[in-house]
């Protein structure tokens, strides 16, 4: 994809890469930076327009890597430590929001399953996105999208009863 | 996330507001029902909102990327381009018409009752609408007709490019007449656009059962009213 595609792409959907953003690391500038690393990212590869919605697919699914990593990096603990408390955002399913509470807990979960979990995890319960979204922009089936959110709650209830008891 | 164009029975998402957000093209009757998404208004807001705080915060794209692999990729894409021949000469036998293998092709129904109500088209009367869509399983074209007992056929969508894992949903819905016999709604999937005799004498050649003839390329539905 030409350089100027990709501009044209930033122009149109980089506000829509941030949002997403914004809501997995909760900083708007940490966030930005991860909107700019996409788009370059998108440029290095060569990365080719075929629709926006596909597009879009790929933005996302770009970004919520890149925030799994630093989401994952020990360097943001101290920082992750800070947010403690914070809720995760509203679109999330009650019952995930009720079992990670806090972002440094969602951090922690995230730590505990394989990456194509996580980043399913990321997608469904701190993007939003339904399982039919997620799917597509993984590439993956919408059953696996189902078995990776039932691991992943799996880990959070055993990591609570672990507390708990 | 190509899903913005929406069957009768989908409600617009999120990301259908974010498509529209981004200028993507709509059907006129997709972007009605994405503009009276309950929560359209709330969500324009808040890409609004999101517009001004990364307007504040964007940085501007080099012209030129630090880390440029396209070199690499054009090697890759060599390597790849000679494995990828190499396995078409040894697949493709004598016989070979093209057809991809594929598990089938996997095409979405709905459809709306005179009433108004949505459903599935096990129940069919005249004047019900059908919705059609599907996800392309490779780049190609889609051709849409119905074909009735007495060889009449009907092209409601001659070919439409579509890419891999591409959505395709048919613009407008096909609405049935009073037709008494049988009917059939297929969907073929090709590499290549037909011209439209092509297409209307590979709908009769299915007859008298066209149910027989779904495949992989091929999806066959039976619209006959009042079953």
């Amino acid at each position: 994809m030409a350089r100027n595609a990709i501009a044209d792409l930033y122009e149109r959907a980089g506000h829509l890469v941030h949002r997403r953003c914004v809501r997995m690391l909760r900083d708007p500038e940490e966030a930005a930076d991860v909107t700019h690393w996409v788009f370059v990212r998108a440029i290095e590869i060569g990365f080719e327009h075929r629709s926006d919605g596909e597009s879009l697919s790929w933005l996302y699914a770009t970004a919520t890597r890149r925030c799994l990593h630093l989401l994952r990096d020990g360097g943001n603990r101290t920082r992750l430590r800070a947010m403690h408390g914070e809720r995760l955002h509203p679109s999330a399913p009650p019952d995930a929001e009720d079992e990670l509470g806090s972002r440094q807990e969602l951090q922690r979960m995230l730590s505990l399953v394989d990456e194509r979990t996580a980043e399913i995890a990321l997608a469904t319960y701190v993007m939003g996105l339904s399982n039919d979204r997620a799917a597509e922009m993984f590439q993956v089936s919408v059953r696996t999208v189902g078995r990776a959110r039932q691991t992943f709650e799996a880990v959070v209830r055993q990591s609570r009863a672990e507390e708990v008891s | 996330m190509s899903r913005f164009q929406l069957l009768p029975v989908e409600a617009p998402d999120e990301v259908d507001l974010e498509l529209a957000e981004m200028g993507a093209p709509l059907h006129a009757t997709q972007r009605e029902r994405i503009d009276a998404a309950p929560e359209a208004d709330e969500l324009r807001a808040s890409f609004a909102e999101a517009r001004r705080d990364f307007d504040r915060l964007r940085r501007p794209l080099p012209h030129q990327p630090a880390n440029d692999v396209r070199p690499w990729r054009w090697v890759a894409a060599a390597a790849a381009l000679a494995a990828a021949i190499g396995l078409v000469v040894l697949a493709r036998g004598p016989d070979d018409d093209g057809v991809r293998a594929m598990g089938g092709l996997p095409v979405d129904l709905a459809v709306r009752h005179v009433d108004g109500t949505t459903g599935t088209p096990e129940h069919l009367a005249a004047g019900d609408e059908l919705f059609v869509k599907l996800v392309a399983p490779a780049d190609g074209v889609v051709e849409v007709v119905t074909v009735q007992d007495d060889g009449a056929v009907s092209i409601l969508d001659p070919g439409h490019d579509v890419r891999a894992r591409e959505r395709f949903v048919l613009d407008g819905a096909a609405r049935l007449d009073d037709h008494h016999g049988r009917e059939w709604l297929v969907v073929t999937w090709v590499d290549r656009g037909r011209d439209a005799v092509s297409i209307e004498a590979d709908a009769r050649s299915l007859l008298p059962d066209p149910a027989a003839h779904a495949g992989p390329r091929r999806s066959v539905t039976e619209i006959t009213r009042g079953r």
